[in-house]
């Protein structure tokens, strides 16, 4: 009678203990966070990712709303625009959402970077590079973000899962200190002058940037900027501006 | 003579005759012992001998079966006036012979018996055993209206089952409702099991490459038309928790059981059916002709375009160019027979149809082979095989969204009468000038390939072993195998190919699934106490694969698509992807004498598709039936013949997720140019969501089964409460995040309902009549969407043409699919007060805010495409040799959003519009329903084009005679000649080319769209069937 039972029973647990590790799901025609940041191509294809709202950011909303924010134009009445000239926005204009939508963008995949690049076997003096490029870019969606909105949520890590998505805001102070330490942290390893157009040059940073800010001196005020359109020849040296502008001896004055 | 002497004598002969009488009696009594009774049981409606029929003497237990022929021979006892003749699924049948040695007896099919078998999942049961709410359809119901798939059979068949068809193309996409819309972002199909193969209802993931000009939802095959319908012995659906939650993770839609024929022992019997016929398109729908057409292109330009309208007269009628009569045929040739050890069942089939619209046709060739095979007293084994090959020139349809993107329909609807349908040379005209945009639709159809040819294996085999008794084991190891082949191309002589000069291209898909399933079955019975238990262990896994090239740019337009290398421009795609399900199951069937029952099932399911913390899914049910039939207060009366009280909960869930959606996903994502080099940035696209299941539904069902008289009535009765929890849905996430939405389970439905179905045997003389009918009614309600948001509007929901895919929206409370849009309040007239912006002969929306402003807060949702109720109602009728049945069916209170009329009735210029357009306003012709003729306005969605979409058609009805046996011709057992129209009546107040329609395909938030798609036909057919 037992010998009987046995042979199904038997069958159905060989069975089952064959299968169980079998339904983690196989992606084909795409690839998982554990599969890549393995390679140098990796690390780079990831900080071009953390680059790319840059051209976002520039292309429309990154200086149509300070621009409009100042007196120099007062736009056409679609998409919100004219909102912006006499501060009668709130959370559904479009362009504000845009800015923060692709600050916040740029901050997640500079987040990515600093987290993953690290283990990544490759040229150490070009992780180091790509590092400091990330965290560069991290301080200034940072500074874009708290120059333009003031408290704003303070994401240091990439969002991993649903519930980390809930953020709710840091005080400015707190926003620049962070975005300072990132740009004292990049001055550190970027080159003196920047190898493809279109990265920092560290060596405008270093050289007039004279102490850490006193936070509570400044209340920023979006400053105008010089070529803002080229999204080509170095964009980002244009921000870099600001900051050189912001924290010169002479301008401290002005912002004040 | 002495006295004594006399007396001795008188005793002597007394005792001589005493002595005589036994013998005589001896004698009789040894000759009636010996009376033999001989004959034939055949079945009325096959003419064929029933084997192991049972000849029984009245009140006796003398009696003997039938052999393999359906001859029996039996010793009756002299006087013996009438012997019982019975068989499963026959009507017992009481037969005189006195007078006779040799009786032939013919028995008809009893379809009311509760002895009848049904097929649950994992089984069978008696029917009077039945605990869940199951329907069933026999293959004779499926087949009486001539289909391409036999989902169409099912319509208006079964209780509960709503089943649409989306396109009226041939083998074109059907949807299945059982008990409401479950799902937002799952599929809401039913699962469908084939001899115990579970495989998918969605419609066929139709490869890709070329143009996606017709390759819309709307124009897409239903993957169940490449199964042979002809094939069918009977349909069981499962729709209460108790019989589906034995599918787990797969129930929660409903489950369609099919189960094909197999061979029966005795005598070989070849089969043949075929018919043949014709459909043709119901109506056309009324344009302007040219006369009309100028004068309103006149209108428009503000110039005369057109000199002499009146003397344009008529024009061209574009729609008779594209509609056609087309012809359908079917021939099905099937063996089956066997011994008591081996059984067989080959089918051939063919079947051709042609559309209604010019160059669309569905072929389809099946072969089939089904075996039973028992090698010793303990083993079994069998295969269920078939193998389909089946092509689709599929007339291009598309969806109205531009006037150049438009399919052969849409085409001819915007067509200018004022054209000539062919040039000078004999090819269609290209046109030009205002109406350049505009595709001639025979050319659409004609100088269009949108070719599919899929080719299908679907097989198991299996083996059952009974190791004691009462203690079975089954093992069984099926394959589906499908791949699905496109070709395409679109040439120069329409809109979409001048542009690019030719587009075309070749996609492949492979779609292969193995199963595996282990049963085990142990049946007891002790007393009056009676036990099933099922163990079942399966697995499912498949593999799909796909590639697809597209070329576009070609010298010329010869090759078609089978030289890609030729386009200059050419891209190419590959995908593969996969997923698989384990399952183990536990089933415990308990009766007490037949009168109470009780089942308890479980299911542990794991899933693939769900994510690492949620792999495993638990779905449990009970039922509980009492059939008060069998009471003791019942017996003795007459009228009540059945009675049985059923209820049910169980869990069921819905696994029909989108793959891979609990990963986070890279993928490129812009680019950044660094030194003038455009470099590739690469990211997660998503969040992963490691808790992602499946959808959950926990359903509540109550019925009762009532047989009156015999069983003459028979009437089922189900109310159910199904509430779907766990929806899939895209939440909005804080931007902050760095991501816009996560794809989780955070919605819920609510689905409530009634079903009723009814049998009477009205005449049972030589006049039969039967009458079948069912009705249902079903509720659906969003009960939660993501905790945050209480409604999800269409994106650009009241604006602009471009808007017509989002029709519906979502909110708390309201059914799925509700339309959303303004409400029309007529057209400004002069002298009314018109807002800036617009002027007399505009549309005048409610402004439902009284803001001043007519904004997307002035929408709400203007009709609901879920019926009040459907019903089927059949009425069988039979005399001597004829046979005349009567098939309706109807759908009320649903409406139908008729998105057409947004442009036809647009008034806008450049294209014909419907004939309404005629009565348009003008100064002189204050219409407050047509607005006036005004170049590129638009029409905003409103309740204008809402429309009654209820409708009862009558579906079918068919005469037939079976003719009388022919005299000595034995080789012809049984034939049969019908003709039969089908969809011939539809009685309905929509304007529409038919009520029958959503051109938005199989989709759970679009239902009861018209954007103009293909039209489902009426046909008048005629068949033979013959048993040889």
């Amino acid at each position: 009678m037992k010998r009987i039972y046995q042979l199904p029973l038997l069958f159905i647990a060989l069975a089952s203990s064959l299968t169980s590790c079998q339904l983690a799901e196989k992606p084909y025609s795409f690839i998982t966070p554990s599969q890549f940041y393995n390679t140098a191509s990796d690390a780079e294809a990831a900080l071009t990712a953390a680059y790319t709202p840059i051209t976002d950011l520039y292309s429309r909303v990154g200086t149509q709303v300070p621009d409009y924010s100042a007196d120099q134009c007062f736009p056409r009445a679609v998409v919100g625009r004219e909102q912006l000239t006499v501060f009668s926005y709130d959370a559904t204009n479009d362009l504000i959402g845009q800015y923060w939508q692709h600050c916040y963008n740029g901050v997640n995949r500079a987040n990515q970077v600093i987290e993953n690049v690290p283990r990544v076997t490759m040229d150490e003096a070009r992780k180091k590079q790509i590092l400091a490029e990330a965290q560069f870019l991290r301080g200034l969606y940072y500074f874009h973000l708290v120059k333009t909105f003031g408290d704003v949520p303070l994401k240091q890590i990439s969002t991993k899962d649903i519930a980390s998505t809930e953020t709710s805001k840091s005080k400015a102070e707190d926003v620049y200190a962070f975005l300072i330490k990132d740009l004292e942290q990049a001055v550190k390893d970027l080159p003196a002058q920047p190898k493809d157009r279109g990265e920092p040059p560290a060596e405008p940073l270093r050289a007039y940037w004279p102490r850490p800010i006193s936070t509570r001196a400044i209340t920023p005020k979006p400053p105008k900027m010089r070529s803002p359109y080229s999204s080509r020849i170095g964009i980002a040296s244009c921000p870099m501006c600001w900051i050189f502008i912001t924290h010169s001896k002479k301008m401290r004055l002005v912002l004040r | 003579m002495d006295l004594f002497t006399a007396f001795a004598i008188r005793e002597k002969s007394r005792w001589l005759v005493g002595f005589m009488l036994l013998l005589s009696l001896h004698c009789q009594a040894q000759s009636g012992q010996s009376v033999t009774l001989k004959g034939v049981v055949t079945s009325a409606d096959t003419r064929q001998g029933i084997p192991g029929a049972n000849v029984i003497v009245k009140n006796t237990q003398i009696g003997a079966t039938t052999n393999a022929d359906g001859a029996f021979v039996l010793s009756v006892p002299e006087g013996t006036h009438v012997v019982t003749v019975s068989y499963i699924g026959y009507q017992t049948k009481e037969v005189s012979i006195v007078g006779q040695n040799n009786v032939n007896i013919v028995l008809e099919t009893d379809d009311r018996s509760l002895n009848e078998v049904v097929v649950v999942g994992y089984g069978t049961v008696k029917k009077s055993d039945l605990t869940g709410a199951v329907s069933s359809v026999k293959a004779a119901e499926l087949k009486q209206t001539p289909i391409a798939n036999f989902v169409q059979g099912l319509q208006a068949r079964a209780s509960g089952v709503q089943v649409t068809q989306n396109s009226g193309a041939p083998g074109g996409t059907i949807s299945v409702r059982i008990r409401g819309n479950s799902s937002i972002s799952g599929s809401s199909e039913p699962l469908y099991v084939v001899d115990g193969f579970p495989i998918s209802g969605n419609d066929n993931p139709l490869a890709g490459g070329g143009s996606s000009f017709g390759t819309d939802n709307g124009n897409r095959l239903s993957v169940l038309s490449t199964l042979n319908p002809n094939d069918i012995e009977s349909i069981e659906v499962l729709k209460d928790a108790s019989a589906t939650a034995i599918y787990g993770t797969r129930g929660a839609n409903g489950v369609v059981l099919i189960t094909t024929k197999r061979g029966k022992a005795g005598q070989t019997r070849v089969t043949y059916e075929g018919y043949y016929g014709q459909q043709q398109i119901r109506r056309m729908l009324p344009l302007m002709n040219a006369t009309q057409f100028a004068q309103y292109e006149n209108e428009i330009a503000g110039q005369p375009l057109y000199p002499n309208p009146e003397q344009l007269g008529a024009g061209t009628d574009w729609q008779s160019y594209i509609f056609q009569k087309g012809g359908m045929q079917n021939h099905q040739l099937s063996v089956s027979g066997g011994t008591d050890k081996s059984l067989f069942n080959v089918s051939l089939n063919y079947f051709d149809q042609d559309g209604i619209i010019i160059n669309s046709n569905f072929k389809r060739g099946s072969v089939r082979v089904n075996l039973d095979n028992t090698i010793s007293k303990n083993f079994k084994i069998g295969t269920s095989l078939t193998y389909t090959y089946s092509q689709n020139n599929g007339a291009v349809t598309s969806t109205l969204a531009d006037a150049g993107a438009g399919g052969i329909v849409i085409s001819a609807l915007f067509a200018p009468p004022t054209v000539a349908p062919y040039d000078a040379q004999g090819n269609p005209t290209i046109f030009s000038g205002r109406y350049i945009d505009i595709n001639n639709p025979i050319s659409v159809a004609t100088n269009v390939l949108n070719r599919n040819t899929t080719r299908r294996f679907l097989g198991n085999i299996f083996a059952d072993w009974t190791i004691i008794d009462g203690l079975t084991y089954r093992a069984s190891f099926g394959g589906d195998l499908v791949n699905d082949t496109r070709d395409s191309y679109v040439n120069r002589f329409v809109r979409t190919g001048a542009q690019v000069n030719g587009i075309g291209g070749k996609g492949n898909t492979y779609s292969n699934t193995f199963l595996h399933e282990s049963l085990l079955n142990y049946q007891k019975t002790i007393g009056a106490h009676s036990l099933a238990l099922t163990g079942v262990f399966s697995t499912q896994s498949q593999l799909q694969t796909s590639d697809a090239s597209s070329g576009q740019t070609f010298p010329n337009d010869l090759v078609l698509n089978d030289n890609l290398s030729q386009a200059s421009i050419v891209t190419i795609s590959s995908n593969k992807q996969s997923w698989r399900l384990d399952s183990y199951t536990g089933r415990i069937n308990y009766n007490y004498k037949s009168k109470y029952l009780l089942t308890l099932t479980g299911r542990v399911d794991g899933s693939s598709r769900f994510g690492a913390n949620n792999k495993y899914g638990f779905f449990p049910s009970v039922a509980g039936a009492w059939r008060v039939s069998e009471e003791k207060f019942m017996q003795g009366q007459q009228v009540v013949s059945d009675l049985k009280l059923r209820a049910s909960f169980g869990i069921t869930g819905n696994a029909d997720i989108p793959l891979y959606n609990s990963l986070s996903r890279l993928s490129s994502v812009g680019n950044y140019n660094f030194n003038n080099t455009r470099n590739i940035g690469i990211l997660a696209a998503n969040i992963a969501n490691p808790d992602l299941r499946w959808e959950k539904s926990a359903q509540t069902d109550l019925g009762v089964d009532i047989g009156l008289l015999n069983n003459r009535v028979q009437l089922t009765a189900d109310v159910y409460i199904k509430k779907t929890t766990d929806l899939l849905l895209s939440r909005a996430i804080p931007l902050s995040s760095g991501f816009g939405s996560v794809f989780g389970n955070f919605g819920g439905i609510e689905n409530r309902g009634i079903e009723l179905s009814l049998n009477v045997g009205v005449l049972n003389g030589p006049l039969k009549w039967d009458i079948s009918g069912n009705i249902s009614a079903n509720r659906n309600k969003l009960t939660l969407i993501d905790g945050k948001r209480t409604e999800i509007i269409p994106g650009d929901g009241g604006g602009s043409v471009a808007a017509f895919s989002n029709t519906s929206l979502l909110r708390i409370g309201a059914p799925i699919g509700s339309f959303y849009g303004y409400y029309f309040d007529g057209i400004y007239q002069t002298g009314d007060n018109i807002p800036t912006g617009k002027t007399a002969g505009n549309i005048r929306y409610r402004d439902l805010n009284g803001d001043g402003v007519i904004s997307a807060a002035d929408q709400d949702i203007i009709g609901n495409p879920n019926p009040n109720y459907y019903f089927g109602l059949t009425n069988n009728l039979k005399f001597k040799g004829f046979d005349f049945s009567l098939f309706i069916q109807g759908v009320q209170g649903n409406q139908l959003f008729n998105v057409a009329r947004l442009r036809m009735e647009s008034a806008s210029g450049g294209f014909n519009q419907y004939a309404t357009v005629v009565d348009r306003w003008t100064s002189s012709n204050p219409s407050n329903r047509y607005q006036k003729a005004s170049v590129g306005q638009r029409v905003s969605q409103s309740d204008f084009q809402i429309e009654d979409g209820s409708f009862v058609r009558f579906k079918n009805a068919t005469l037939g005679y079976t003719f009388p046996q022919i005299g000595k011709i034995n080789w012809l057992r049984n034939s049969r000649v019908y003709v039969s129209a089908n969809n011939f009546i539809t009685i309905t107040k929509y304007t529409g080319f038919d009520p029958e329609v959503n051109t938005a395909g199989q989709n759970n938030l679009n239902l009861g769209v018209d954007n103009i798609g293909y039209p489902v036909a009426k046909s008048f057919i005629a068949g033979l069937q013959l048993t040889f």
